[in-house]
């Protein structure tokens, strides 16, 4: 009997020290830009204060004739030895007559179209790390979701470029085809 | 019952039988070996295995920063040993102590490949047949083994000092008789620093260097412990180091230069051309534009052409067989102009290379025909890093387009807080080329000298730094 609760105990306390670190995600950013503290192996970054919330669903806007459409959804993944939340951004792109321009809306979690990578700002807002499919000749960058304040079905979102150009680039720079200056969506 | 009992009877004599003979046959084998090994305690390294024992150090040196030995040379002679038939293997060789002469010997010992590199400085009054000056023996990484002072074939004067902290010390400042002073202090040995540092010198004044030779004992300080007593093996075998017929040397455009990456980028800081791109683009940072040149082979300097709207420099269209390397800027954080509730939004920059400079860098160093010289340097205000290469450019293989690395470089870089550690993992596990180099060059507040150190990865994973001496 003295054995069974002995093993039980050695188990709980094992249990106990196997529980994952919990970081609240929006943490994350500040962990390395300000503190340069890292962060431990088996850590979860875990959105403990459901700040995603507000920026899942679908999304709609319209900025220089095109029209746009943009699906946000939360997903965690697992990395280097760490856990974290993030979202993921998928879109529509259409032009004044209704051509396609680009579609990843059913790309999979693992397509590096699908933004992800992210982290929340100092303003608030969920910043997307963003590869297009001409990334050799600068299409990516970071794309700045902001949901607004005090509503819960408008948000705005730009596309800041990197740029970063690679070799094997023989067209010139490419066209970037996400708005380069802030567009008003509606939630759907 | 009576059958039974005469079976364990003889069960237990045929065990017995059985026994003794094992024992015998164990008997045999052990006196068989004991003569393998009298006949075995000295024996010839081949030249086939000679060159395939340094390269096999060679490339264990790839990955370190603090060679002793400069260049190895192109020919293995094999040298006689009195009283033996075997021979001695003697490669020469060039070490950081640029006045001696020095060779490596490489000899079997009691089933050991044993290597030395066996280093004289001779005096003038040395003569054809009698030797006067100083011999250190060290191993190939330049730790301290012996060192003698020799007058007319006497032993005049021995170091003992084993001790590592010693042969660290002398290693890292690199100590040599650069000087060529006599020191002035009864010291007998032309590097001073020596009678300095280490423990005892023991004034022995025997004989034991009689035209130009050395017993194989205390070229290896077998059993000895380096010193005259206590010898074991090779204690009457010797070796004329006076000998230089077939000892080979270099010769011109074949000796094997040994990287030494923390080497080629001091002298690079030196340069004065080099330098000059550094500090401007040092200047360049805050911008919002990237800056920065090629060097072609020549030395000279070729401007990037800035693309999508400054924010990257063109490598496309070059022909890297032309290039020695780049220099560039990565940028600062800098604001979008966009802003929420009267906050900036901020575009971060990784401020260390990208898949592209790694690819570039890479790329080059392939079509390069002299590694020593390929480089890769970015300037960010939060340091400043230059790649180099010392591994094998046909093992430059396998690589992706440098854009499809970029989705695993941001997941290492959002990862770990600290830039250096994502990108030397990035390396590790994505790019999978040995011997790319990362370095730091930093100048320290009121020093008007850079500062270089060694950025790698510990076996946890961890930023490792040593410093360039």
């Amino acid at each position: 009997m003295k054995t069974k609760y002995l093993t039980i105990v050695l188990l709980a306390v094992s249990l106990w020290g196997c529980k994952a670190q919990i970081i609240p995600v929006e943490q994350h950013h500040s962990y390395y830009k300000k503190n340069g503290i890292e962060i431990p192996d088996g850590a979860y970054l875990k959105d403990v204060n459901n700040l995603f919330t507000k920026f899942l669903g679908t999304w709609k806007g319209s900025y220089n004739s095109n029209f746009y459409e943009f699906r946000i959804v939360k997903n965690t993944k697992s990395f280097l030895g760490i856990q974290k939340d993030e979202l993921l951004m998928r879109y529509k792109i259409t032009d004044a007559n209704g051509n396609l321009t680009e579609n990843t809306l059913s790309l999979p979690n693992d397509s590096p179209f699908v933004l992800k990578s992210g982290y929340i700002a100092e303003t608030g807002s969920y910043v997307f790390s963003y590869i297009g499919r001409n990334n050799k000749c600068g299409q990516n960058g970071w794309v700045f979701f902001n949901q607004t304040k005090n509503t819960t079905n408008k948000a705005k979102l730009f596309l800041s470029v990197q740029g970063e150009s690679y070799p094997i680039c023989d067209t010139g720079p490419a066209e970037q085809i996400l708005p380069l200056d802030w567009i008003e969506l509606t939630k759907q | 019952m009576m059958k039974k009992h005469y079976n364990q009877r003889l069960n237990v004599i045929l065990l017995v039988c059985i026994s003794f003979l094992l024992f015998q046959s164990c008997e045999k084998d052990d006196t068989s070996a004991q003569l393998q090994l009298e006949l075995n305690e000295i024996k010839t390294v081949s030249p086939e295995n000679a060159i395939d024992y340094l390269n096999s150090f060679k490339k264990s040196k790839s990955k370190s920063l603090k060679n002793y030995l400069v260049a190895i040379g192109d020919t293995v002679s094999m040298e006689n040993i009195t009283n033996s038939s075997e021979k001695l293997a003697v490669i020469p060789v060039k070490t950081i102590h640029g006045n001696l002469k020095s060779r490596i010997l490489l000899l079997e010992i009691e089933g050991k490949v044993k290597s030395v590199v066996f280093s004289t400085k001779t005096y003038d009054r040395s003569t054809k047949n009698s030797f006067s000056g100083e011999i250190l023996i060290t191993d190939l990484e330049g730790n301290f083994i012996d060192a003698f002072e020799i007058i007319e074939d006497n032993i005049t004067a021995q170091y003992l000092s084993r001790r590592k902290d010693i042969t660290a010390n002398l290693q890292n400042r690199r100590i040599a008789d650069d000087e060529g002073d006599n020191c002035g202090d009864g010291c007998p040995f032309s590097v001073c620093s020596w009678c300095g540092e280490l423990e005892t010198v023991v004034v022995v004044a025997t004989p034991s260097a009689e035209n130009y030779t050395l017993s194989i004992d205390l070229l290896y300080s077998q059993g000895s412990n380096g010193t005259a007593d206590g010898c074991e093996v090779g204690c009457d075998n010797y070796w004329n180091f006076g000998n230089d017929s077939g000892g080979g040397g270099f010769t011109n455009n074949t000796e094997d230069k040994i990287d030494n990456p923390c080497e080629e980028l001091k002298a690079q800081i030196d340069d004065a051309s080099y330098i000059a791109k550094f500090e401007e683009l040092n200047n360049e940072t805050g911008k919002q534009k990237e800056t920065g040149y090629v060097e072609n082979k020549d030395g000279s300097f070729t401007k990037l052409n800035p693309i999508n709207n400054g924010h990257s420099l063109s490598l496309g269209g070059l022909d890297y067989k032309s290039l020695n390397g780049f220099i560039h800027t990565h940028l600062d954080d800098f604001e979008t102009g966009k802003v929420v509730d009267g906050r900036p939004e901020i575009n971060q920059i990784y401020r260390i290379f990208s898949p592209a400079d790694v690819i570039a860098f890479l790329n080059i160093a392939k079509q390069s025909a002299n590694t020593n010289d390929v480089y890769a340097t970015v300037i960010t205000s939060s340091g400043d890093y230059t790649l180099r290469f010392t591994g094998d450019t046909s093992a430059i293989t396998g690589l992706k387009s440098a854009d499809d690395y970029l989705e695993d470089y941001k997941q290492y870089l959002d990862r770990y807080s600290s830039l250096e550690r994502g990108f030397l993992n990035f390396l590790k596990d994505h790019i999978k080329v040995d011997g790319i180099q990362l370095f730091k060059i930093t100048k320290p507040l009121f020093s008007s000298d850079y500062e270089v150190k060694a950025k790698t990865l510990d076996d946890k994973g961890k930023v490792d730094s040593q410093d360039c001496i």
